[in-house]
């Protein structure tokens, strides 16, 4: 495990310097546009990481994360619409009570009694998402003109302009946003409990009905905060996850801090690629597939030998 | 047997009877500035249908719409029966293609820069049978242009001009603005770019530190471009050298129209004051 990590965090302080030396130019730049990129591309990384992890062990399914789950549909469908009434600034609140709206309505249709289907969960999960899609592609017809800021939520866009009253309030929900995550990490033993049934998990003494229901929220408002700034950015939740329990055992302990280390890393790699190597800015979400899915493919053929 | 025949027998005579021609006649089009130059030209008699975006003059707001720019009812185009049909730009070829599949002239015009503009002019003189009005208008045009080139700028202003805001994307002088720009005595900071209108970096108009910026979409302000970080400290928003639609129209600039000339004092008034 602490081999696994040190590696993980010399690789985090390697692109991090890389991602800030390339094409420097000077330091005011860097502090009022290169950092807070930096900033952002880390914590969405970190929380699409560690909230994909936490949602497979959740859901006992390794497909789960959060765009899976429709939220993060929800959270776009949010964001777009401030964006296209001018609401910039408060572009994070929409995405967050459009991602807490999808995971009620998708929880309501798969609970019973508190306890869940985790089957329905799923369905209503990618219908749900698929209904939103649906609303986005309707707006996007409707309003051609905002093409391009419907366009970027749905493929992902680290180079958020910020405003100054915005970066305040990045810079606060940056805090909660670490704060969940500690939060989520806390869980890691009860997560680890539930992964051996819901009932064993009750007779050992973890509240589970509780325990779900205050984790899916956490994962709303994590992924809320993820897309209003950076769009949806597929693929990270789920492989990253999945290539860390291939390095260490499923021990959601060691599982989680990793993730979210290699998280960040995955998304500053994808996004020096995005940002430095191609002439023309490409929407981040393109390349992180791009690099991903062969990745994945690759981990799935090594893992059946 | 009879009975058969006989229905066979109408049933031809019914389509033999509807598809007697009815001559093809008048102009269909769907793209604003080529409108606006026909209303120019030729008036409003030989339009028969447009797109919803083509607003200018306001008497085509009062004509049959086709649907509007990027959605065109091909249907609604058939049932006019029009003798041409005029669009523009690439995002219109697949609309232009099946419409050649219906047996319609289709004429596509995309100026890019004002001397295409012009060119377009003569060219649309010719389908509407205005040539007279259309070398008139063109000379007219040359010449309030060429006194507009006369101006030599004594101390030439850097200048940024923003399409979109989110992503970021500003133009080219390849461009039609870019243009224009140029004309109006401009500098513009991105003069190449990979595309005529394109996505810029946050960083890069930092650094070229631009004296001026102009806007050219609705619902931004002055005070959301002066509240960005790390723009502070260009000289635009130093000096409150920004520019929205109130200052600058951006139909007349962004359309290929003869009322550019309007828009490059509109342009030149900003930079130049």
């Amino acid at each position: 495990m602490n081999k696994h990590f040190s590696l993980a965090i010399l690789i985090f302080i390697v692109l991090i310097v890389l991602y800030s030396s390339i094409n420097y130019t000077n330091s005011y730049i860097y502090l009022n546009v290169r950092l807070p990129r930096l900033l952002l591309t880390i914590l969405v990384g970190m929380i699409l990481s560690g909230t994909g992890s936490v949602f497979q062990i959740l859901l006992n399914n390794p497909l789960a994360e959060p765009y899976i789950l429709g939220v993060s549909s929800g959270a776009a469908l949010g964001s777009i619409i401030a964006g296209l009434v001018g609401a910039f600034i408060l572009a994070p609140l929409f995405g967050f009570v459009g991602a807490l709206i999808s995971i009620i309505v998708v929880w309501a249709l798969s609970s019973r009694n508190g306890y869940l289907d985790k089957t329905k969960l799923l369905f209503s999960g990618i219908i749900f998402g698929m209904f939103i899609s649906a609303i986005i592609s309707f707006l996007m017809y409707i309003f051609q003109k905002d093409v391009g800021l419907i366009l970027q939520v749905l493929m992902g866009n680290l180079g958020h302009i910020f405003y100054t009253t915005e970066w305040i309030l990045f810079l606060i929900s940056m805090v909660i946003s670490i704060i969940l995550l500690v939060y989520l990490y806390i869980q890691s033993n009860a997560l680890n409990i539930m992964t051996t049934g819901d009932e064993a998990a009750q007779s050992i003494g973890v509240d589970v009905k509780k325990l779900r229901l205050r984790i899916f929220i956490v994962g709303s408002l994590l992924t809320g905060v993820s897309v209003a700034y950076a769009g949806i950015i597929g693929f990270i939740g789920l492989i990253i996850p999945h290539f860390v329990r291939l390095l260490v055992s499923s021990d959601q302990k060691k599982v989680f801090p990793l993730s979210v280390v290699y998280g960040a890393n995955f998304l500053l790699f994808c996004d020096l690629i995005a940002f430095n190597l191609t002439v023309v800015e490409f929407p981040v979400g393109i390349i992180t597939s791009f690099i991903g899915c062969p990745i994945f493919l690759y981990l799935l053929l090594i893992r059946k030998k | 047997m009879k009975k058969t025949f006989l229905i066979i027998f109408l049933i031809a005579l019914t389509i033999v009877a509807c598809q007697q021609d009815i001559p093809k006649k008048g102009i269909v089009v769907i793209s604003p500035e080529l409108a606006e130059i026909i209303v120019n030209i030729a008036g409003d008699g030989q339009i028969i249908g447009v797109a919803e975006e083509c607003d200018y003059p306001q008497i085509l707001q009062y004509k049959e719409k086709v649907g509007n720019f990027g959605q065109i009812n091909l249907e609604k185009i058939v049932s006019l029966r029009p003798e041409y049909v005029i669009t523009s730009s690439l995002e219109q070829e697949a609309i232009s293609k099946d419409l050649e599949k219906m047996g319609i002239k289709v004429v596509t015009l995309y100026p890019k820069n004002v001397n295409e503009m012009l060119n377009t002019i003569t060219e649309l003189g010719k389908i509407t049978k205005a040539e007279k009005n259309a070398d008139a208008l063109v000379e007219k045009l040359n010449k309030e242009l060429s006194e507009l080139k006369e101006f030599v700028p004594t101390a030439p202003k850097k200048v940024f001009v923003e399409i979109y805001n989110d992503p970021i994307m500003s133009v080219s002088n390849d461009s039609y603005v870019g243009d224009l720009l140029s004309i109006a005595g401009g500098i513009n900071i991105f003069p190449t770019l990979e595309r005529d209108y394109c996505r810029v970096k946050n960083e890069d108009i930092i650094n070229a530190n631009p004296d001026i910026i102009i806007i050219t979409y609705p619902d931004m302000t002055k005070e959301m471009i002066k509240s960005r970080k790390g723009w502070e400290h260009i000289n635009a928003v130093k000096n409150n050298r920004i520019y929205t639609i109130d200052e600058v129209n951006p139909d007349l600039i962004l359309r290929a129209t003869p009322r550019n000339i309007e828009g490059i004092i509109q342009l030149r008034n900003a930079i130049y004051e």
